[in-house]
């Protein structure tokens, strides 16, 4: 950089903090408060005034009173001490009528009021405070800061080197601030917090550097999307609350903190791991990708109250959802490009659904859920939520709403086993649930039918065999979830195990029901060796890859499950007689009497 | 290395002699809100020995402001960052602290006229005090020829005053009052609702009051009975308190506090002047 740079360098730096300065100068002048006189006057109760009063108050309840305005009356001339007898009771009469006049005292000079509280109560403010007009000084002064540090780099690159990579990327950063007059917006000191995150991150994710030239543009698009997300969300928040609510706009500021923090490392492993179907994109497209997938983060305030967000949302878990959005858009650009960007809607969505039924589980699985929703979209965009349908019509997202409504359902009156389930319960069971919609078309068009979809009473089925027949000291969450997701798994496997067994509801829910039935039939002979996450998950699950192999009509149906029972049944008396109890003996035997049912 | 750092200081050299010419308008300006304030804080806490420190303080602010507009450059400066309005308040306001009415009413009529077109410009508070300033005249002029004196000179026999013809002329005094009230009223509400500025004008219309009384009291010293002339005229000219008029004034001084409190201030002011409503009747 030669001198005369330098010194244009300063000229231009200088000329922009001063003006800014002097502005906010200006400001203060301007909003300063002035002490105002005054009017001249004689301010106090004479004789006169406390007569007039007092003729027309008359006191009852003091004979020294009354004997003065006797002689009042008669004109016969008071004392200077009577007369001024005359004026307190005057004033004490007065202050009498004000609500808390106990509160009164009489300052060192005589007066009422102190002066120093008079001096505060005529010190007059140019402007109401939501009222003025004029900025602050930090925001002009931080405003014109940032400006002249974004000039400076932009103007002379070479200070950072702007050759390196890592030089780039803080360019990138810079570029992205640049788009916005910082002094004009409202997002504080936003701008050097992302400064601080981005330096992080790039230390942090070194990857991001890989290609330095394409993380330069994503960088600027995550760093320009974000402020002016913000900006905008604060702009709109004021308008609707017909002034500034700090609170509210510190809590939006700090989320879009978050989720530029999530943006960048999220961007950084897509730039890693998928860096042809990533870096390829065009310029703008790949602005597009970033700036929307923050912005539909962003969104999230407008449905989760304020103060909920971060204990909703650790960065860990932000980072797995924004990994899941960007993996989503790479694979289907469509999800944010276009007029109608459908990304920021399905995560609003998202996020009212979940708020709307407010337990204290389910919200805290709005991230993973999400995810899930998020990672089936990206996976299969044309199955899972084709193009035109509203975001309530995503079947991820349906399927994961059907799967929770019954898991947190409160268990019937008289259930045997009433455990509740926790977040990592639904989120085991919806990924699950999720993941077979996703890879079964035929499944998610029967599980999730308008009318009659199949998911919500197979399950409702399923869970009530395990409320009756479990107990609760026995039967663990974990092997209720694990018996749950056998059970939804075969659904996805074949639609027998769906079919309706006269008086036994679903057919899996039937199996499981006289699996739980045998297995309880006697707690401390039978249930000691039966009720085991491996004998009773095992055991389902055995059954449920024996029984796909067939193609079991109606007719049938009720013939394997009595097969079972009674085979089941055979196996816990013998563990009561202790006969051969081994369970590969048991499996064989299921074996052989399926096979003759279906057979016969 | 050090040819640039010996350009970089030459610069910023250059640059403050700059700022300094750059800052002038802001300087003056704040000079005369400093010696306002200070003026105003020693005139409202009335101890009479530094009446004088506090005339000389409203002096102090006139003479930046006169600075201000005899510096061409500076004054162009002030006009366009607004801040010439905020200058001519404080000379407005500072003549008539200083009983230089004429002068006052100009700075004012100056600032209103230069403002007509863009009075947000002005501020809040210094258009409320702008339009409120003639009312303030009104009632420091009456409290001038109240002071002149301690009664109105009267004739007649010592029991049938003839106050009519008095001098100062007692209908003159609480006709003026009379508009300065009303004028103070109607300020109070036309000021936003909270703002501070409405207590103060609260509080000058007491002073209104005040001065009301006493003028009525001066014409009471004067002997009684007065004769029927003088009463007629006492009764016309009285400084009329009406309930919305005490209403206003008492929920002003009562911002921020309860309605029951509002309430009880509104009867202590009906109760303490309710003597200007029937002493000349006495």
């Amino acid at each position: 950089m030669s001198s005369a740079e330098i010194v244009l360098f300063a000229i231009r730096g200088a000329l922009k903090l001063g003006e800014q300065a002097r502005a906010a100068y200006v400001d203060s002048t301007r909003r300063r408060a002035l002490v105002l006189p005054l009017p001249d006057f004689t301010l106090g109760t004479n004789l006169q005034q406390a007569v007039t009063y007092l003729i027309n108050h008359p006191l009852q309840d003091s004979s020294r009173m009354q004997s003065l305005m006797v002689k009042l009356n008669d004109n016969v001339p008071l004392t200077e001490e009577e007369k001024q007898i005359v004026v307190d009771h005057h004033n004490d009469q007065l202050l009498a009528i004000l609500p808390g006049s106990s509160g009164f005292a009489t300052a060192n000079d005589g007066s009422v009021v102190a002066q120093s509280s008079l001096d505060a109560l005529v010190t007059i403010r140019q402007w109401r405070r939501e009222d003025d007009p004029t900025k602050s000084t930090l925001q002009r002064i931080a405003g014109s800061l940032i400006e002249i540090g974004v000039d400076y780099y932009l103007e002379m690159p070479g200070a950072l080197d702007s050759d390196s990579k890592s030089g780039r990327a803080v360019k990138g950063f810079l570029e992205g601030l640049d788009t916005i007059s910082f002094a004009e917006e409202s997002i504080g000191d936003l701008p050097r917090k992302l400064f601080i995150i981005t330096l992080e991150t790039l230390s942090e994710n070194p990857e991001l550097l890989s290609d330095s030239e394409k993380s330069q543009v994503l960088i600027k698009a995550a760093t320009a999307g974000i402020a002016t997300d913000v900006n905008a969300k604060i702009l709109e928040l004021r308008a609707s609350e017909g002034g500034a609510n700090l609170g509210k706009e510190q809590a939006i500021r700090f989320w879009g903190e978050t989720v530029f923090r999530s943006l960048l490392k999220s961007t950084a492993k897509m730039v890693l791991d998928n860096p042809a179907k990533f870096l390829d994109v065009d310029d703008a497209g790949k602005s597009a990708l970033i700036s929307k997938v923050g912005g539909s983060f962003l969104d999230m305030v407008d449905e989760i109250p304020f103060g909920e967000l971060e204990t909703i949302f650790s960065e860990k878990t932000l980072e797995a959802v924004t990994d899941a959005a960007l993996a989503a858009v790479a694979e289907y650009p469509e999800l944010v490009t276009g007029d109608d960007s459908r990304l920021g809607p399905l995560i609003t969505q998202l996020a009212k659904d979940m708020q709307a039924m407010d337990t204290l589980y389910t919200k805290q699985s709005i991230p993973e859920i999400t995810r899930i929703v998020l990672a089936a979209t990206g996976e299969n965009l044309e199955l899972i939520w084709p193009p035109g349908d509203e975001p309530g019509k995503n079947f991820a997202l349906l399927a994961a709403k059907s799967t929770i409504e019954v898991l947190s359902a409160p268990s019937p009156h008289g259930s045997s086993w009433q455990l509740t389930f926790s977040s990592t319960d639904f989120e085991q069971v919806v990924e699950l649930v999720v993941d077979d919609i996703a890879e079964s078309p035929v499944w998610l068009t029967t599980a999730l039918d308008e009318h009659d979809g199949k998911l919500k009473p197979v399950l409702t089925a399923v869970l009530a065999s395990i409320r009756e027949r479990g107990d609760k000291k026995l039967l663990t969450r974990e092997t209720a979830v694990s018996l749950i997701s056998v059970a939804m798994h075969s659904a996805a496997i074949s639609s027998d195990f769906i079919k309706t067994v006269p008086n036994r509801g679903p057919f899996i829910a039937a199996l499981v029901d006289v699996i739980l039935n045998s297995a309880f039939s006697d707690v401390t002979a039978v249930s000691w060796r039966m009720v085991k996450y491996e004998f009773l998950v095992g055991l389902t699950d055995h059954l449920v890859q024996e029984l796909q192999d067939y193609s079991i009509d109606d007719a049938k149906l009720e013939g394997v499950l009595t097969a079972v029972e009674s085979e089941l049944d055979s196996y816990a008396q013998r563990l009561k007689d202790g006969g051969d109890v081994s369970l590969d003996g048991l499996l064989t035997k299921l074996e052989t009497e399926i096979e003759g049912v279906m057979q016969s | 290395m050090k040819l640039k750092v010996t350009l970089s200081c030459c610069v910023l050299f250059l640059l403050s002699g700059c700022i300094s010419n750059y800052y002038n308008s802001i300087n003056y300006v704040r000079e005369a809100q400093t010696a306002f304030n200070e003026a105003a804080a020693i005139d409202n806490s009335d101890v009479t020995v530094t009446l004088q420190s506090a005339e000389a303080g409203y002096a102090a602010a006139i003479a930046a402001v006169n600075g201000l507009e005899a510096d061409e450059e500076a004054l162009e400066t002030a006009i366009s960052d607004n801040l010439y309005g905020i200058a001519l308040t404080i000379k407005a306001l500072s003549h008539w602290k200083l009983r230089n009415w004429d002068a006052s009413l100009a700075a004012q009529q100056s600032a209103l006229t230069r403002y007509s077109s863009n009075r947000d410009s002005l501020g809040t508070r210094d258009l409320v005090l702008l339009n409120a300033l003639p009312s303030l005249i009104k009632h420091g002029q009456e409290v001038s020829r109240l002071n002149q004196g301690v009664s109105f000179t009267c004739t007649g026999s010592v029991t049938s005053l003839d106050c009519t013809q008095s001098s100062p002329s007692f209908a003159n005094v609480t006709r003026q009052l009379q508009e300065a009230l009303g004028e103070l009223v109607g300020a109070i509400e036309s000021a936003p609702p909270s703002h501070p500025v409405r207590f103060y004008l609260a509080a000058s219309a007491v002073g209104v009051l005040e001065t009301g009384l006493q003028a009525c009291q001066q014409v009471r010293l004067n002997g009684r009975p007065l004769n029927e002339s003088t009463i007629a005229v006492c009764r016309d000219n009285e400084v009329p308190l009406s309930e919305t008029s005490a209403r206003t004034i008492a929920s002003n001084l009562c911002a921020g506090r309860t309605t029951d409190q509002g309430e009880a201030l509104f009867q202590v002011i009906i109760n303490h002047y309710s003597a200007l409503l029937n002493i000349c009747q006495a």
